[in-house]
């Protein structure tokens, strides 16, 4: 937390190499998010280019309310959202052979299989967004309730209720799909 | 059916598993950074190329504010005549007293909430690499613990004096230092930091020199966070400093330095580590390099703390010993193989564990300059209670965060004290 306040701190009075080390330090988290998020690799990269480009040129009006953390993961969520509302892309499905790869090998915690993988990516798609955007930020990011309120403006009660109906879907469509 | 947990728990797996699929690579790494860099510098020049001239060709304009201007003006040059026959200070003169600074020497005390003071020394040189860091660093607290990183060796050493022995760890990198280096940087950062800034001007009582004592909150250590510095008027150098708990500045402080000496020669053996005799050697490079190679040993713990990913590991670690698992015991402990494995076993035939009572203890979590040391009780078959510190390695690899026991700090059952 010290880390990034003098991160940011250092990028707000002209130091490039902290914004080279801000990238550095949340690149794989902010691609992470966008690509779970879009479903889209190409969409995901676009998504945090973006939030790169416009924080580098916010330098000067930026002022951050919370943590620099939560500040970029939801401006990627934001952007995947601006970038769903703009053009209609039919939802392909991220390459699971890549991801349940990712889980091959490892501790039984950790493994998926493909088919599980696809399952679970389907039924996240199926959510309202908004519920996908704060399941994800919460379990894959790791942002508390409140920073996502806060980043997003909304009521922390808003972002509990997204997160237990979204939750509530998923458990609906899972045991449907076992019933079936 | 499927509980609301359950599902939370396979969502969070399915989160943790695409998380470990997806690493940015070069090629997005450079087209990104490229345009970000290309967009802040970009930024960066319109805002000094505008605003400061608008505003001034604004000022201008107007007659009313061309004559507060003048009058701004006059007052600067009478103020700056005063001010410049007294001394003054202010932190941007110690920044700049303080560049280029080649080495230096802080000693004082430190003491931790209930315990008494114990007498520190820290002799550092800026890093060849990052003025903003130490390079060659050594810290002597008391006579029970020295840290020490060489740059030239990019070795850093950490010597414990515990009740069971002395113990030395061995660790490639920097791990030990002084960041932010105590000079121009440090003085930066605290001014951007700090909050209710109050600045008493006075003489020095020992040495009745002029000085100024600056008080505010600024970055914790430990938790404490309110700063006192003393700064010598005339050379602008910082002399003296403390750090406390307390906001009102009452009670002992947590860090209290009572010398600061700059650019004075340090002797080059100041920065050699002799390994004291008898001290056991654990060299954190030799499990390093084997999970580096092979990362399919330990336990995933990549929903974890570092505090819980420890106790998970030392418990598991148990089960199996008790349970005589002894392939589960090397795969959580990876140098515990051939000999080493035997010995293992003729120490457990010997004191046969029954129950982990519990974990009483944890220390160097987090810290790369040593392995994790998390304390234990265990019952044996024979009713006797052994205590004993096991290291625990927290690794982030290509699999994910893993835990592995790492070796004992000392025997692997001593009596309990």
């Amino acid at each position: 937390m010290l880390e990034d306040k003098l991160l940011f701190w250092k990028f707000k009075h002209g130091s490039s190499d902290a914004l080279c080390r801000i990238y550095e330090k949340y690149k794989n988290d902010l691609l992470a998010l966008a690509v779970s998020l879009s479903s889209n690799r190409k969409d995901a990269e676009d998504a945090v280019q973006d939030v790169f480009v416009s924080f580098a040129k916010s330098v000067n009006r930026l002022q951050l309310r919370g943590s620099l953390k939560g500040y970029l993961l939801t401006s990627v969520a934001n952007r995947v959202r601006n970038l769903k509302r703009n053009e209609y892309k039919p939802t392909t499905v991220l390459d699971t052979e890549e991801i349940a790869a990712a889980g091959r090998n490892q501790p039984d915690r950790l493994a998926m299989s493909r088919e599980e993988v696809q399952r679970i990516s389907g039924v996240l798609a199926a959510l309202p967004y908004e519920q996908q955007e704060v399941i994800i930020l919460h379990l894959q990011s790791g942002l508390k309730f409140k920073q996502i309120a806060d980043e997003q403006g909304v009521s922390i009660n808003t972002i509990q209720s997204r997160y237990r109906y979204g939750l509530e879907k998923i458990r609906t469509l899972l045991n449907s799909e076992i019933e079936e | 059916m499927k509980s609301v947990e359950k599902v939370e728990s396979i969502i969070r797996r399915f989160c943790a598993v695409k998380k470990a699929s997806v690493t940015a690579t070069d090629k997005i790494d450079k087209g990104i950074l490229s345009d970000a860099l290309a967009a802040y510098s970009e930024t960066k020049k319109t805002q000094t190329a505008e605003h400061q001239p608008n505003l001034w060709r604004k000022i201008m304009r107007s007659p009313i504010m061309k004559l507060a201007a003048a009058a701004v003006i006059i007052f600067v040059i009478v103020l700056g005549i005063n001010l410049s026959t007294k001394p003054a200070w202010a932190i941007e003169q110690t920044i700049e007293a303080l560049k280029h600074i080649k080495a230096v020497y802080i000693s004082g005390y430190t003491s931790y909430k209930g315990s008494g003071r114990v007498p520190f020394e820290v002799w550092a040189r800026p890093n060849s690499k990052d003025s903003s860091a130490s390079g060659d660093f050594k810290l002597v607290e008391g006579d029970k613990h020295i840290s020490f990183s060489s740059e030239k060796s990019n070795l850093t050493y950490v010597y414990s004096k515990y009740p069971t022995g002395d113990v030395v760890y061995i660790t490639e990198g920097l791990n030990r230092s002084s960041t932010p280096y105590p000079t121009s940087n440090l003085f930066e950062q605290i001014k951007a930091l700090a909050k209710n800034w109050r600045e008493d001007y006075r003489r020095d009582e020992i040495t009745g020199r002029d000085s100024v004592f600056v008080t505010f909150d600024g970055m914790s250590i430990n938790d404490a966070g309110y700063w006192l510095f003393e700064f010598d008027v005339e050379t602008k150098l910082p002399v003296r400093a403390s750090v406390w708990w307390d906001k009102n500045y009452q009670g002992q402080p947590h860090i209290e330095i009572d010398k600061m000496i700059f650019d004075n020669q340090i002797p080059d053996n100041t920065f050699a580590f002799e390994i004291p005799q008898g001290a056991q050697v654990i060299d954190c490079r030799i499990l390093r390099n084997l999970l580096d190679k092979n990362s399919n040993y330990g336990i995933n713990v990549d929903e974890l703390s570092a505090y819980d990913s420890c106790r998970k590991a030392v418990t598991e670690y148990w089960r199996a010993v008790i349970g005589r698992d002894w392939a589960k015991v090397t795969n959580l402990r990876p140098l515990a193989a051939g000999q080493e494995l035997e010995h293992l076993v003729a120490i457990y035939e010997q004191n046969e564990p029954a129950e982990l009572i519990g974990i009483t203890g944890l220390n160097h979590i987090n810290d790369p300059g040593t392995f994790a040391e998390v304390l234990y009780e265990v019952r044996l078959k024979n009713g006797e209670i052994k205590q004993g510190i096991l290291n625990v390695e927290l690794r982030l690899t290509k699999m994910g965060k893993i835990a592995v026991i790492a070796g004992s700090v000392g025997p692997e059952f001593n009596d309990k004290k």
